[in-house]
């Protein structure tokens, strides 16, 4: 049973259709990382799970219950985080705390349990209003950790904070991802983000979820989508020598690009360039970083 | 289930905690009363005879709501029920709020509980406001004997019971539009015109079809409670059933 699925999730505002045909998939224990530039659907989708927009096409099922249908036991098993934090200004951490603790009925030691592991057990009479960034951040995190949910649904946990504030929530969000047996879905705009924190990915992109799969399943597509590097002292001659022999290199920073080569052919290059005269000094695999892959997955 | 919407009820009074609303409830309790003491201790002529009066209370508590039905209660509800909105499109909370796990329909029905108490209160303590405006001037000036009559809490518990239902209409029209219109001004301008199109219309002979009316029409004395009463309770029973219904179909919760 999956912790979060959708089937075909297709929704449009008024003639815009903002989701294609989404298929999401999250395996229970994972920490799944919803990426896509901003406007993409991420928060579309993620009001849908959580019942915030109203289903128009396909379907969503959480830990294998669907979402209109069981609502109310759906959310109990939910921790949410949508957008910017919903905090009550003129209340503490605590009586804000406090409010959740009620509707979720969970024991009144929980506050203090999850005051103290967001780093917010010491804010006393402080009114959620004059806090930081990152505190209020922190204590919207907090509010969607309150009742032990099974799966936590943060949508761009850091974005719109000062550099600080990235860093406080990025610490708690590590400390949280190794948490044994839940499930975390993380949206993000940023690839750097999130790289190091998920173990799956899902990258969206104008509605349509252009790539599914593990971090080294993205890897591999980061290895099969490269190229070679070759560094010369004389790159234009080496080209002219390399169109002679049918390969298109493609200049790049001093360097040229050549597609993947069987090593023998490269064998041959090396030594006709060296007979030419050409010094070689640097040939290796084309590093394609994620963000790059990213970019590529998006242009497409 | 029961339980959940009790705690329902009292997350919604917590949030209440050191609101302007909260403060109108005191102001509007005590506003009025403070005015009369204040207006009996500068004239005090014609008081040691009004105060031995046969319909003592009757006279006072009447003078008290006068200015309570046909301007700061309508208006203190409409302020009321506008900053609750607010309090949550404020603070981007109605997305959290939504995400918890109970109907919609106890959250709609919570908040326009806690308006109701906030309501009861604000009558509890203008009634201490009333009883208090008649003590103190005979307690300050010599002249002034206590009143003779006995403090008719029958006749106050009936006549603030009426001004509640009537007022039923108003909080449930207030609540449909504040739910409805993230705008601020909306739902008060709206109540504004309400109001003032009740007293430009007052003398027409069925203003009794005008939901905004019943206070005070009852306070002038000018119909029968009975078709009244009735009146109330249908436009009450309208603006709340329309606006749980707009509020349960919306497209977008946040
Ligand atoms: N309330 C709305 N009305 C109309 N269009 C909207 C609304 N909310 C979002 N959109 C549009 O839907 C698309 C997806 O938005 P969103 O899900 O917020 O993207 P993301 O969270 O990935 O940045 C965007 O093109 C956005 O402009
Ligand atoms: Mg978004």
């Amino acid at each position: 049973m999956n912790a979060l699925e959708t089937s075909a999730l297709t929704y449009r505002y008024g003639p815009d259709k903002v989701l294609d045909n989404v298929n999401l998939v999250v395996s229970p224990g994972t920490i799944y990382g919803f990426l896509g530039p901003n406007g993409a659907g991420k928060t579309t989708t993620l009001k849908l799970a959580t019942g915030l927009l109203r289903m128009q096409e396909g379907a969503i099922h959480i830990f294998g219950q669907s979402m209109p249908v069981h609502r109310i036991e759906i959310l109990r098993s939910i921790g949410t985080l949508i957008e910017s934090p919903s905090l009550y200004a003129h209340l503490t951490a605590r009586e804000n705390l406090l409010l959740y603790q009620k509707l979720y009925r969970c024991p009144s030691a929980r506050i203090t349990e999850t005051l103290e592991r967001v780093g917010l057990a010491r804010t006393g009479s402080k009114k959620a209003g004059q806090f930081s960034l990152g505190m209020k951040q922190r204590l919207s995190i907090a509010i969607a950790l309150l009742h032990s949910p099974r799966l936590l649904i943060l949508d761009e946990p850091t974005n719109g904070l000062d550099p600080s504030g990235i860093i406080e929530v990025r610490e708690l969000l590590k400390q949280l991802t190794g948490q044994e047996g839940l499930t975390v879905l993380i949206s993000s705009h940023l690839l750097a983000e999130i790289e190091r924190l998920v173990t799956h990915i899902g990258i969206i992109h104008k509605g349509r979820l252009v790539f599914q799969g593990t971090m080294d399943e993205l890897h591999m597509k980061q290895r099969h989508s490269s190229g070679l590097l070759l560094g010369t002292d004389n790159p234009e001659g080496a080209r002219h020598l390399l169109s002679e022999c049918g390969i298109e290199a493609v200049p790049e920073n001093g360097h040229l690009v050549l597609p993947d080569l069987p090593s023998e052919k490269m064998a041959e290059i090396t030594r006709q360039l060296v007979a030419r005269d050409i010094g070689v000094y640097r040939i290796e695999p084309k590093k394609n970083d994620l963000e790059q892959i990213f970019i590529n997955l998006v242009n497409d | 289930m029961a339980a959940l919407f009790v705690h329902s009820i009292q997350t919604e009074w917590i949030k209440r905690k050191r609101t302007l609303a909260s403060w109108l409830v005191i102001i509007g309790a005590f506003f009025t009363p403070v005015i009369v003491t204040l207006v009996q201790l500068a004239r005090p002529e014609k008081l040691p005879e009004r105060y031995q009066a046969a319909e003592f209370w009757e006279n006072h508590f009447r003078n008290a709501w006068q200015s309570m039905v046909s301007l700061l209660l309508p208006m203190g509800i409409i302020l009321a029920v506008g900053l609750m909105a607010q309090m949550e499109n404020r603070n981007s909370t109605w997305k959290q709020l939504h995400t918890t796990p109970q109907p919609l329909a106890f959250i709609y029905l919570s908040k326009f509980t806690v308006l109701l108490f906030m309501e009861v209160q604000l009558f509890l303590l203008f009634t201490v406001g009333i009883v208090l405006s008649a003590v103190v001037p005979a307690f300050v000036l010599e002249a002034v004997d206590f009143p003779a009559q006995p403090i008719p809490l029958a006749f106050f518990a009936r006549e603030s019971a009426y001004y509640f239902f009537f007022s039923l209409p108003i909080v449930a029209f207030q609540y449909l539009l504040a739910l409805q219109f993230r705008n601020f001004l909306i739902p008060l301008g709206a109540g504004m015109l309400m109001m003032v199109t009740t007293i430009v219309l007052f003398s027409w002979e069925r203003i009794y079809v005008f939901p905004y009316s019943y206070g005070m029409i009852h306070l002038m004395g000018r119909f029968p409670e009975q078709p009244l009463v009735a009146w109330s309770m249908g436009w009450f029973t309208l603006f709340f059933v329309a606006g749980y219904l707009l509020y349960y179909y919306r497209k977008d919760r946040t």
